[in-house]
């Protein structure tokens, strides 16, 4: 007889195919109501647009249908009397193991080439759209199914292979939420940056950043593959294949009694146990917290139910009282305690914390990016200047002194947000509310650069004149010719040398503006408007501004 | 041969089976007895590659089961509960235990429908408890195993049936020189069948030897007049002047002691498996406790 192992066994696969059909004919006929939907316009370039945007919505399909299948496929090793049956037969588990692989790429791929070829023959003009959507829906399944798969052999039930594949693939939500309900608040000025936890959660990031952009507008690069997205799939692909192997790992050892339990892994469920009663105390606090102002009370009402409600579902009894199950409350809570201790005292310097402009490669301050060497530095002094000694609390500052990161704002006071992308990929954010006079005139100071008023406009001033406008703010269109137009720019530098054109009115005193350039101009194909605020500090452009006859006809003054 | 030797498995703080060791011989009919809770079934999944043990080990004339699909293929079992795909006709099981089984024997199939005379296309999970256990035999038989391993295999069937089902797995042994092992609480029909008895207790084996070595080596002894001494005795119960004693020992040893004795009346009598399996457990606590409720 040979050997069997890690080789597809036929009779299963049948069986796999025939016996969970309806799943992958559902799939089959969503994906041909998808063709339908999709290629229902007779303009093949907006067919194609379509096409490829639906690709945004494959992470949603692909993380539901990952787990069905691996809940179908993997969901004998839940009842004893199955799985002790399946496993007396002369397979070996990695034959079990590769044949139910099998047949789930299999319930995937087939659809998908289908799908692909149905795309190839309406969208011949695009030729790589089709094998984008194919190597797009395959990537990412495989990720999901590997998960689900990995997540089934875990757990020795369909309700705790559904949680912990939940908890998985929204397990960095989840723990973004938790550490800015316990730990943030422990360090003031401190930003979690929500895109290095987003990069976690495949479905989120997948659906943001699928491998290639349309662009209907332009019909000569219909399709561009984003090498960010491609990088992610890539990654994506790969970490499919390595959960793939560990859960043929754990399947390996599985103890096959464990069918009907909550966990099969043993030590999962300390893991488990944690994350549960820490997901039920930050919810509990986060809902009733809010209500009374109690936070703490709660967190501890949501951790104690979390713990034994949990150490109900990992022992299946209600019979939980035990000396060892209050050793582990003991550890929790002390553990959660120590960490709560530990982030408020800081020994890593969190709150104190300000980058060398070496290590930075782009900065984004209150929502203005600039990668120019000289502003970073600027944005850098600004942020040492707003970190508090280590030794004086806020409230020890005079008030016109307040750096404040709490919602509190005064009337006067400037919200800085400052977003660090590092060399190294990594990001950083920090966030202060300042009412010194000082602080927001460096700030103002900065955000006057003119890659921050003019932006990109300033190096096509001369071209971009052409079809310039300047609107009056009334729906008045008022043009300006071409020496008008080149003065403008000089007096705008004027005013950005000075530090005065900061866009931001609260940088102005909460001042508004008192006019507002509309400028239209035409980039190629297309009209892009730009807008810049003159605000009364703005001397220089509001009296340039005055000089000219449609000031004086647009206000009457 | 299938061996267990030193078997332990433990679920979480239960030990269920505490240094497990046993042999069926090739060709036996092996009964295992045991009662309730005594490891029958887990040991039965050890036997059958299923659980795998903290430590000790399974084998088949020498190679290891678990994981061994070769000597699996060659092992064929009926569970307690039996269990098929959900909407699985006999015919479609057929095809999967065809493709599974090696040495499946669709002529053997074909004219075992004469005997079960199950529907060829109806869902089997539709079928009653006895015809889902008369369709596990239907299968089983066909994969021509060298050692048929069986837990409870006549629980649910009719007394014909249990005579057919009996007489089928018979056949085989005598035309095949199949090895069976038998875990049933059915005592009187495993003592019909079978020729080598395992008693089981919390996860150990107590007593292994062959039916006759057992019948012979335990009698039970009526007289009246004195008990003798010199015997060792099991167990001892007293009807107006007649004793009835359980002994260990032959019949002719037993019955030269006694004789010597001179007691007004005696006699010796075999033990049927179900008194030896009442007396042996007794003296490990498991004895029949005369509780008036």
């Amino acid at each position: 007889m040979k050997s069997r192992t890690l080789s597809c066994e036929q009779t299963v696969l049948v069986k796999d195919i025939t016996r969970f059909a309806p799943s992958w004919i559902l799939y089959s006929i969503f994906l041909l109501l998808m063709v339908m939907v999709t290629g229902s316009s007779d303009d093949v370039w907006i067919t194609a647009s379509i096409r490829g945007t639906t690709a945004f919505s494959l992470a949603i399909i692909n993380i539901i249908y990952g787990l069905i299948n691996a809940q179908l496929l993997f969901g004998d090793l839940f009842q004893s009397r199955m799985t002790n049956a399946l496993h007396a037969l002369p397979l070996r588990r990695e034959g079990w193991f590769v044949t139910h692989l099998a047949s789930g790429t299999l319930f995937a791929l087939v659809p998908n080439l289908a799908y692909t070829l149905v795309m190839m023959l309406s969208c011949g003009e695009i030729p790589n759209l089709p094998w984008l959507w194919l190597l797009t829906a395959m990537g990412q399944y495989l990720f999901f199914f590997g998960l689900g798969i990995f997540c089934m052999v875990c757990v020795g039930s369909r309700f705790a292979g559904v949680v912990v594949y939940g908890l998985v693939n929204f397990g960095s939500l989840l723990v973004l939420w938790m550490m800015e309900e316990l730990y943030v608040p422990l360090l003031p000025s401190v930003l979690l940056v929500e895109n290095n936890f987003l990069r976690f959660c495949p479905v989120v990031w997948a659906t943001m950043n699928i491998p290639y952009e349309m662009n209907i507008g332009k019909m000569e690069q219909l399709v561009t593959v984003s090498p960010e997205g491609m990088t992610y799939l890539g990654i994506l692909a790969a970490l499919g294949l390595v959960l793939l192997v560990l859960g043929l790992l754990l399947y390996r050892v599985r103890q096959l009694e464990s069918a009907g339990d909550f966990l099969a892994v043993p030590w999962l469920k300390p893991v488990f146990l944690v994350m549960y009663s820490l997901m039920l105390g930050v919810g509990c606090q986060w809902i009733l917290g809010g209500l009374t102002g109690s936070d703490w009370i709660y967190l501890i009402i949501g951790l104690l139910i979390g713990y034994f409600t949990g150490q109900m579902l990992l022992m299946r009894t209600t019979r939980i009282l035990t000396k060892k199950t209050f050793m582990g409350l003991a550890v929790l809570l002390g553990g959660l305690g120590l960490s709560l201790w530990i982030t408020w005292l800081d020994p890593l310097g969190i709150k104190a914390w300000v980058p060398e402009p070496e290590q930075v490669s782009k900065i984004s301050l209150n929502y203005q990016e600039t990668d120019d060497p000289k502003i970073i530095e600027q944005i850098i002094n600004l942020h040492s200047d707003l970190v508090i000694p280590e030794d004086v609390t806020v409230y020890e500052l005079d008030p016109e002194d307040w750096v404040l990161v709490t919602d509190y704002e005064r009337v006067n006071a400037v919200s800085i947000l400052i977003e660090y992308t590092m060399k190294d990929g990594s990001q950083a954010g920090r966030y202060y509310v300042t009412s010194n006079g000082t602080h927001i005139a460096a700030l103002r100071k900065i955000l006057s650069h003119p890659d921050f008023v003019i932006g990109d406009l300033l190096d096509i001033w001369d071209e971009a004149w052409i079809h310039t406008t300047v609107e009056d703010g009334e729906g008045k269109d008022i043009y300006l010719s071409r020496e008008k137009w080149a003065e403008l720019k000089e007096v705008l530098l004027k005013d950005c040398e000075a530090g005065t054109m900061a866009q931001s009115y609260n940088v102005h005193n909460n001042m508004s503006p008192v006019y507002w350039l509309h400028i239209q101009y035409r980039e190629g194909e297309h009209y892009i408007w730009y807008n810049i605020n003159v605000f009364p500090d703005s001397e220089n452009t509001l009296s340039w501004l005055k000089q000219q006859s449609f000031y004086e006809e647009y206000t009457g003054k | 041969m299938l061996e267990l030797k030193n078997i332990t498995k433990t679920f979480g703080d239960f030990k269920a089976l505490d240094n497990l060791s046993m042999t069926v011989p090739k060709g036996a009919v092996y009964g295992l007895v045991g009662p309730n809770g005594a490891g029958k079934s887990t040991a039965i999944r050890h036997m059958l590659g299923i659980y795998r043990p903290d430590s000790g080990s399974v084998t088949l004339e020498g190679m290891e089961v678990y994981e061994n699909p070769v000597v699996k293929a060659r092992m064929g079992s009926i569970p307690d509960e039996v269990f098929f795909y959900p909407s699985a006709t006999l015919e479609e099981m057929r095809r999967f235990y065809r493709g599974i089984y090696p040495k499946f024997d669709d002529a053997l199939f074909e004219r075992l429908y004469e005997v079960f005379q199950l529907p060829r296309k109806g869902q089997i999970r539709r079928f009653s408890k006895g015809m889902q256990k008369q369709a596990a035999f239907h299968l089983t038989l066909c994969t021509r195993p060298d050692i048929l391993i069986l837990d409870e295999p006549v629980d649910g069937l009719d007394p014909v049936m249990r005579r057919q089902v009996m007489s089928l797995i018979l056949s085989d042994v005598a035309q095949r020189e199949t090895t069976v092992l038998i875990s049933s609480h059915n005592l009187r029909e495993l003592e019909d069948v079978c020729d080598h008895v395992g008693i089981m207790d919390r996860g150990k084996m107590l007593l292994e030897r062959s039916l006759a070595d057992m019948q012979g080596s335990t009698v039970k002894l009526q007289l009246v007049g004195e008990t003798p001494e010199n015997l060792n005795i099991l167990h001892e119960s007293v009807s107006g002047r007649l004793r009835t004693l359980v002994v260990r020992g032959t019949a002719q040893e037993v019955t030269e002691r006694v004789a010597a004795t001179k007691p007004a009346y005696f006699d010796v009598l075999p033990l049927s498996l179900e008194e030896i399996f009442i007396y042996e457990l007794g003296g490990v606590d498991y004895e029949v406790k005369n509780i008036i409720l």
